[in-house]
């Protein structure tokens, strides 16, 4: 089992991850179209707007265009949700341990924050899991429309950095930790492209590429019509 | 599971609406990640005492997302409980926020097509 999970697993589930990822964003292009002239319209915008503003002006502005949005209504969630997900896709990259292997395998390292470092990372991350747990037991609107599902994700989300965390302080059986810590890593990557999980793939297309009220980037494509009467 | 009886409802011309629309819906059904940040952009649920049935991601879970779940096979109860939904739970002012750009107004619109065709539609108040 050991064995498996650190050999041949970890190159099949890389290879579905890309694949499936591929998959995943051709589907998305072949959902919307090309979009004719922008249908942008500049919404309240002063036309003193126009001259140049200095550095504290234009922070002044980019906060008074974020209080317009979500980050106003819900400023922690959307704190913790944040730094939940850099911490996730990024913090794997930046330990140490990690690094070494990609050295080992590739002849090249990315570069790693120190052990200690790390470990707070994922403590930080470990930390987020819990707010997103408590936040589906607790309020009663996220509550409303949670399914065991949704569970079953958030645990194939922490149950990798759990695992890390057990195995950097040798809590329990260091092999079987490993196991568990890399077998979950290998599913979580399979389940990116085919599971709730894609929202990773499409957060990136649908807000920047989809014209939209609220798009982050300039949109040119909109969705496909099929509407048949 | 299954409604029992779905007589009255032509459950052909459901899927057939559903299917025509699949890919995209079941999509958007799957992005989904149940966080319920699209809640305060309602205007119906900050102003209906933040009932979560005015969300709009419960509102297309519990409409397109349950006639995608039966593919359709829906009993009449169950149909008028959708277009409860999607005619006087939602004014379909398009202004819902979804941090994944699902397009919700988009669903709610086909279920109300679909209630259209069986139909089941908004009913005015009556005085």
């Amino acid at each position: 089992m050991y064995q498996c999970a650190r050999g041949p697993l970890v190159w099949a589930s890389l290879i579905i991850f890309i694949i499936g990822t591929i998959f995943q964003v051709l589907r998305f292009y072949s959902l919307t179209r090309k979009a004719g002239l922008s249908p942008h319209v500049p919404l309240l915008k002063p036309a003193q707007d126009e001259e140049r503003k200095l550095f504290p002006g234009r922070i002044l502005e980019i906060l008074k265009k974020a209080g317009q949005t979500v980050i106003a209504v819900h400023p922690v969630t959307i704190t913790v949700s944040t730094i939940f997900h850099l911490g996730l896709v990024f913090v794997p990259f930046v330990v140490m341990g990690h690094n070494d292997l990609i050295k080992l395998t590739f002849g090249f390292s990315l570069p790693s924050v120190s052990d200690h470092i790390s470990d707070i990372l994922t403590m930080v991350v470990l930390l987020s899991c819990a707010f997103f747990l408590f936040r589906r037991i607790f309020l009663f609107r996220v509550r409303a429309i949670t399914t065991f599902y949704d569970y079953l994700l958030l645990a194939l989300a922490t149950v990798p950095f759990l695992s890390g965390f057990f195995a950097f302080h040798q809590i329990f059986d260091y092999r079987t930790v490993m196991t568990v810590h890399m077998i979950s890593g290998e599913l979580m990557l399979i389940a990116i492209p085919f599971t709730k999980l894609s929202h990773m793939i499409f957060f990136c297309l649908n807000r920047f590429l989809v014209i939209n009220e609220h798009t982050i980037g300039k949109g040119r494509r909109a969705w496909q019509i099929r509407f048949q009467s | 599971m299954t409604d029992t009886n779905t007589n009255d409802i032509d459950t052909e011309a459901i899927k057939m609406t559903l299917d025509s629309e699949k890919n995209k819906m079941k999509l958007w059904l799957k992005v989904c990640a149940h966080c319920s940040l699209c809640a305060e952009s309602c205007f119906l649920f900050t102003t209906k005492g933040r009932d979560p049935k005015y969300m709009p991601s419960h509102k297309f879970i519990n409409s397109i997302g349950k006639l995608y779940k039966k593919k359709g096979k829906v009993s009449r109860k169950t149909l008028e409980e959708i277009g409860d939904i999607v005619w006087n739970r939602c004014v379909l002012c398009t202004r819902c926020y979804c941090p994944f750009g699902i397009d919700i107004p988009e669903m709610i619109a086909l279920g109300r097509k679909i209630c259209r065709t069986q139909d089941i539609y908004r009913k005015y108040d009556e005085e």
